[in-house]
Order: structure tokens, then C-alpha cells, then sequence
């Protein structure tokens, strides 16, 4: 049927209006830029890698699935491009010592001990728009204080991302970011014998699966 | 022509002046509150224009015009006025003199082929935009120079330095009235006229002071510069005429103030690295709130923001009195990074995140981690978190080597700070541990691992650590110090 002018004038009107929506009869971007993790297996899972402008959420059963790694992978990524990462940690967790010494001076970190004020924190840095990584790690966080995150937190969190278009990995215990389009859970656990592993070869043995989510299935 | 004079006339009046925009066009005289019996000291043209005239009482002023704006002396104004003049001196000359209040002498030897008539505009310009409407000579001598300025509307270049003596009035000289009257009545109204009486002469019937006013009027003779030193720091100073409850007029003047700062720094191709932000309040205390900039500019808008940031939520028990606002000056901020390397966009926008992240975690929760010149466990410091990441600065003669780069393992995650635990320990190993929510047997255990430090120092550590993998097969570090159990952290 043909599109009424009505319709066609409203089309180009909220297209001026919001120039980063797409409209249904749009044909899909090719594959959007994707930011390489540094670990082999996920950005095989990821095809290639994180996607800009979207939130992605790793979820680890327990500790010892490698979330520190990653976050050191994705710091040695950084450092390897000359960019650099917003680690918003939100238990104070982050063990520098564990990193190549490198690496540091590239990370932004900023040692949060509780959820409202790390979450809060991350706003603020992805508002600034300056760092184009960004790492929100609610990993160790109590449960208490992540049940009371409200779903609008992460709908305000993809607008600000998608407008920043930066890669923001959230880091959790269990499925927790409303809304979010990529969920994986961490598929590997390191035992006592991986302390005498060289990093190479754990950063190889971290694999990622998809999880699914809401966002996911409604796409899907 | 290797001086050059800029002056300012009515100096006290116009340093008030030169901050308040309005009052620049209205008809505005000066008072000197402090005298017992105030008049006028200085008007402008406007007012000039109106009838009013120096030494009259103000009620005589404004009868004369009822428009009149009647400003109070300010030392402060005018202690920054003539920071702000001799600022615009040395954008043109390395060596400036502050001659008298208003007053700057350039030493331009050493300059080749100068444009006079273009330095002239240039400077006059300068003083335009700094508030000043200034005059410009520029002559063979200081004192000629001088002089040249004095008679300038508003430049004047001297190329033939006795003819322009000759040609200048008699009241150049400054002689006192009565003595002026003298030469007036003798017929003697310029310079030439004067000097051609002769020195003896002048001497014998006007007495010794003649002499001075004979050297003055040759103002031939050479004279070394008492050289200013270039300006580490801008400062602008306001005393309000009344009580100030609210913020809008002290930002007001703030941003008056910024717009002369970030004049007087872009005439040297200077910035500010820091801001400082004094007031005073009607009880007598003083407020004093600086503002480190980390990527050093004179950007209005930026600096301002800074300022207006604090001063929004600015809350006092009393009203302000009196405002500064301090500048400190510095190279700009200029970066040559390496060619693969990116710094952030936008530093100053960096700077304010950085500076509201530290207000919401404090100081010493927000930057780039640096490994300390210590082996002791978890021996970090944050370096402040700057537009191009940290320095890297060296370490310290003496420190130990660095550790060795991380090649085996898992990270550490941190518990911060160690949890205390209870372990049971059996043929010296630990069999179960007991942290808080964590209750666990210990299925594996690697150590122990001895650590130990500083022992010299109140910080000295000493400590057994174990890596042991608990029943659930989570993997943690534990470490025993002065017989206690704590729980370092879980690997990950």
C-alpha cells in the first residue's frame, strides 16, 4: 500500500528528530564495529567482539570464572590501541599487582564500596564521554544492594551509552541489567592447579556463552 | 625610537571604571572617601562635558549633573589596573618600566625595522580591551616619550625632538601654579620659549626648582629603566557599595573579572593553572576556595564554569562584602603525545568529571593506580587522574626493584580490607576457614608462602599466606600475620 503523506512527513520528522533510531522498513546496519576483548574464545563467541553504543553483561556463577581476567584483558586491549578504561569498581576489588604494569596508567579507576554510588559513578563517567571503555564490575556487590536497582537505572545507562557510543561491560553475579541486547555467562572455572598456569593460557581457556534475555528474545 | 610611554589618564577613575561596562558611558568623577573633605579628583570627558571640575564637593558635582556617577578610590582596583597595564607593557617589550600609577615605559631598543604607527595602534587596541582609554608616545627618550604621550590624541610619534620640545606648552613642566602664572604673565607659554632663557637666567629669577624644570624640559638625557618583573599571577578585587545576599551579582563581577584575566593571560600567551577565589563577609571573615585547573587555559566560558560551579552552592551566613579572584599563571597546556597514543577529547570536561567523582568517593578513591617502591601486599598510591593518564613519574633512588609483571595465574580479587577469618589448622595446614558468609573446608592448599618487609618501619609486615581452594572450588588467598586469619582475596 503506499504511504500515505501524512506518514511520509512524520517519517522524515522523527528522523531529523532522532537521527540514531531505526525505522522498521531500514535495512540493518552491516555489522556494527566490534571492540576485540583480548581473550581468543570470547571474541569467537562475540564475533569479534563488543558492540559500541550497547550495554553487554558478563555473568559469572561464582568467583573463579575469570571476570578479572577479563577486565585485565580489556585493559591490556586498551593500552594496546593507546586508549583508555573507566573501571568502575564497585567493591574495590581490583588488584593492580595483577596487572603488567603497562596497563595501568591507561585505567581510570575508581574504588566504589557500595552499588548506588558506583552506579552513580558510572553515569558521571559516561556522561563525559572522554573514556571509550568502560568497565561497571558489581561482581562482589551484595545481593541486597543489587536487588534494589531499579530497571530504569539500565534504561538510562543505554541511552547514555548508545549516545556515547562506548563499550560498557557490566560485570555481575547473576542476570541483572534490564533490557540488556548481549548477555553472556562466563563458562570456565579456575581451580587451585590454574595459579601455576601461565596467563596466556588461562586468557585462552575463558569462554563465554550466550545468556538470554528479554531484549534478546523479543529480537530473536 | 626606542621608547615607547603608555599612560593612562585619570588613572584612579578609569581602574574603577574599567570593569563595569555601563558606567564606561556614563558621566563618572572620583572621590577619595577617606579625606575628611571629599571632592573630586578625576572625571571623565562626559562629566567634563556636564560642568563638573576637579576640586569641587560632590553636592557642587551633581548639581552641575544629575547623572553623574560619583565612584569611591579603590586601591584594589588600582593595584590591579596597574597589574593589567604593565601585563599589556610586556606583550610588546621584554623590559617595561612602572613608571608612576597609569604610567609604563618600553624599552622597543633592539626591535628592527618597527612599524611605530602600527605598534601605536596595536598597543592602543590592548588598552581598549583591557578597559583603558590610554594615550601612546613614543619618542627617542623615556622623558620624551613621556611627554610625547602626555600630548597625544592618543598617539604621537616624535621624530624631531627639539622641535616638539619647543612646540610643547609650559605646563608640561609641572611647574606650582604661582610659578606658572610667573612664566604666563612673562609671555612664556611653550617649552621652547622656557628653555631659551637660559638655565643661569631661569635660576637667578625663579630660584633652584627652576633648574629642575629646565632638566625636565630637555628630558634629552639618557636614563636606564627600573625594569618590572614579568606577572606570575592576575588578580581583580571589587568592594561592593552594598551588603550581597544573593549570587548573581557576585557572579556577575566574577565573570567581569575573568573577562579582564583572560585578557591580560592572552596578551602573554599565558593560562591559568589555578583560580583562587577569595570573599569577604560582613562579619570580617574571608572565605578562600582555590581551583586547580588541570588542563591550564584562558578559555572565558571554561573558567567560568569552574567558578560557577562553587558559587551556585555557595551557602553563608552572611553577605559578601568584597570579592577577588586570583589567577595563577602558567605555560598552556600543550601535549605532543606519541603517535599511537590518544588523549581524552575534551580535558577540561575530563577535569570536572574527575573533580565531581572525587566529591562523590573522596580524594583517595578516584585515578590512575601506580605500584608503589614497596614489596608490602596491596602497596598502591592514585596518582590524580590527568587528560593524558599518568606520568609515570620514576621511582624514587633507593626503592626496590619492581616486582616482577604477573605471568602465572589468575587475578586476585581483593577483599578491602582483609577479612578477618577463623582457620583450623591440622599438621599445619589449613583444614576449614570461617569469613563472614563464607564457610568452607579447605579442599587443597598451596603453601605456606613467607612474606615479610620494612621491618625498620611501623608498617613492617610478616606474614604466612596460603592459596587453598575451598569445598565449592572457589580459590582463595589466605594469609596469617601476628596470629591472626585473614582472608586476602579470591582469584578469579
Amino acid at each position: 500500500m503506499p504511504m500515505q503523506p501524512d506518514a511520509i512527513q512524520l517519517r522524515q520528522i522523527l528522523s531529523e528528530r532522532f537521527p540514531q533510531l531505526r525505522q522498521s522498513a531500514e535495512p540493518l546496519d552491516a555489522e556494527p564495529e566490534r571492540w576485540p576483548t583480548g581473550l581468543a574464545g570470547v571474541d569467537a563467541t562475540l564475533r569479534g567482539g563488543l558492540r559500541r553504543g550497547h550495554l553487554s553483561e558478563f555473568v559469572g556463577a561464582q568467583p573463579g570464572c575469570g571476570t578479572a581476567l577479563l577486565v585485565r584483558s580489556l585493559g591490556e586491549q586498551a593500552a594496546r590501541v593507546g586508549q583508555r578504561l573507566a573501571l568502575i569498581d564497585g567493591r574495590d576489588s581490583f588488584d593492580p599487582a595483577s596487572c603488567p604494569a603497562g596497563v595501568l596508567p591507561q585505567i581510570l579507576w575508581v574504588r566504589c564500596v557500595e552499588t548506588r554510588t558506583a552506579l552513580k559513578a558510572g553515569e558521571l563517567v559516561v556522561r563525559d564521554g572522554n573514556l571509550p571503555v568502560i568497565v561497571l564490575d558489581l561482581f562482589l556487590n551484595p545481593e541486597a544492594e543489587l536487588r534494589r536497582i531499579q530497571p530504569a537505572v539500565w534504561y538510562r545507562y543505554q541511552r547514555l551509552v548508545e549516545l556515547a557510543s562506548a563499550i560498557f561491560v557490566v560485570l555481575t553475579p547473576h542476570p541483572l541489567v534490564a533490557g540488556v541486547r548481549e548477555r553472556w555467562r562466563m563458562d570456565v572455572q579456575f581451580d587451585l592447579e590454574a595459579l601455576s598456569e601461565p596467563i596466556a593460557a588461562l586468557m585462552a581457556r575463558v569462554r563465554v556463552s550466550p545468556l538470554r534475555s528479554a531484549a534478546t528474545a523479543i529480537a530473536g | 625610537m626606542p621608547y615607547a610611554v603608555i599612560e593612562i589618564p585619570d588613572f584612579r577613575l578609569q581602574a574603577v571604571l574599567r570593569t563595569t561596562a555601563k558606567e564606561a558611558f556614563e558621566p563618572a568623577a572620583l572621590v577619595d572617601p577617606a579625606e575628611a573633605r571629599p571632592v573630586v579628583l578625576e572625571l571623565n570627558e562626559l562629566a567634563q562635558a556636564a560642568g563638573v571640575q576637579r576640586g569641587m564637593a560632590p553636592p557642587q558635582a551633581f548639581a552641575r549633573c544629575r547623572e553623574l556617577a560619583l565612584k569611591a578610590r579603590s586601591p584594589e582596583a588600582e593595584h590591579a589596573a596597574a597589574a593589567a597595564l604593565r601585563e599589556c607593557a610586556f606583550a610588546f617589550s621584554p623590559r617595561v618600566e612602572a613608571t608612576a600609577a597609569g604610567v609604563c615605559t618600553l624599552d622597543l631598543q633592539g626591535f628592527r625595522d618597527l612599524d611605530y604607527d602600527r605598534l601605536g595602534e596595536k598597543i592602543l587596541v590592548r588598552l581598549r580591551q583591557l578597559g583603558f582609554a590610554g594615550r601612546v608616545g613614543i619618542a627617542e627618550q623615556p622623558g620624551l616619550a613621556l611627554h610625547a604621550a602626555r600630548s597625544a590624541r592618543p598617539f604621537r610619534r616624535v621624530t624631531d625632538s627639539l622641535e616638539f620640545l619647543a612646540a610643547l606648552p609650559v605646563e608640561s613642566l609641572e611647574p606650582p601654579p604661582e610659578d606658572l602664572e610667573i612664566l604666563k604673565r612673562w609671555g612664556i607659554h611653550t617649552v621652547g620659549a622656557f628653555t631659551a632663557l637660559g638655565r643661569e637666567a631661569l635660576a637667578e629669577r625663579l630660584g633652584p626648582a627652576a633648574l629642575e624644570w629646565y632638566e625636565r624640559a630637555l628630558a634629552i638625557e639618557p636614563r636606564p629603566l627600573r625594569l618590572a618583573a614579568p606577572p606570575e599571577s592576575f588578580e581583580e578585587g571589587y568592594y561592593f557599595d552594598h551588603e550581597v545576599h544573593a549570587t548573581p551579582p557576585v557572579l556577575a563581577r566574577v565573570r567581569q573579572f575573568l573577562e579582564q584575566i583572560t585578557a591580560r593571560l592572552d596578551l602573554l600567551d599565558l593560562a591559568a593553572g589555578e583560580l583562587v577565589l577569595r570573599l569577604r563577609f560582613t562579619n570580617g571573615t574571608e572565605s578562600v576556595r582555590p581551583f586547580r585547573i588541570p588542563a591550564p587555559t584562558r578559555d572565558l566560558e571554561t573558567l567560568f564554569r569552574v567558578v560557577h560551579t562553587h558559587l551556585e552552592h555557595l551557602r553563608t551566613d552572611h553577605a559578601v562584602t568584597a570579592v577577588w579572584l586570583t589567577a595563577r599563571a602558567c605555560r598552556p597546556w600543550n601535549e605532543q603525545l606519541g603517535l599511537f597514543e590518544s588523549s581524552v577529547r575534551d580535558p577540561q570536561r575530563f577535569a570536572e568529571t574527575v573533580a565531581r567523582l572525587t566529591a562523590l568517593l573522596g580524594a583517595d578513591r578516584v585515578g590512575t593506580p601506580v605500584p608503589a617502591s614497596t614489596r608490602r601486599p596491596d602497596a598502591l598510591r592514585l596518582e590524580a587522574a590527568g587528560p593524558a593518564g599518568a606520568t609515570n613519574e620514576p621511582e624514587p633512588a633507593g626503592a626496590p626493584s619492581p616486582l616482577p609483571e604477573p605471568a602465572y595465574g589468575p587475578c586476585l580479587r581483593r577483599f578491602r580490607p582483609p577479612r578477618s577469618a577463623s582457620v583450623v589448622v591440622r599438621a599445619r595446614r589449613p583444614e576449614r576457614f570461617e569469613a563472614g558468609a563464607i564457610r568452607e573446608p579447605v579442599a587443597r592448599a598451596h603453601g605456606p608462602w613467607l612474606s615479610s618487609g620494612e621491618w625498620w618501619d611501623r608498617r613492617a609486615w610478616d606474614r604466612e599466606e596460603w592459596d587453598v581452594e575451598a569445598g565449592d572450588g572457589t580459590v582463595y588467598r589466605l594469609f596469617r600475620e601476628n596470629d591472626q586469619w585473614f582472608v586476602e582475596g579470591v582469584y578469579d
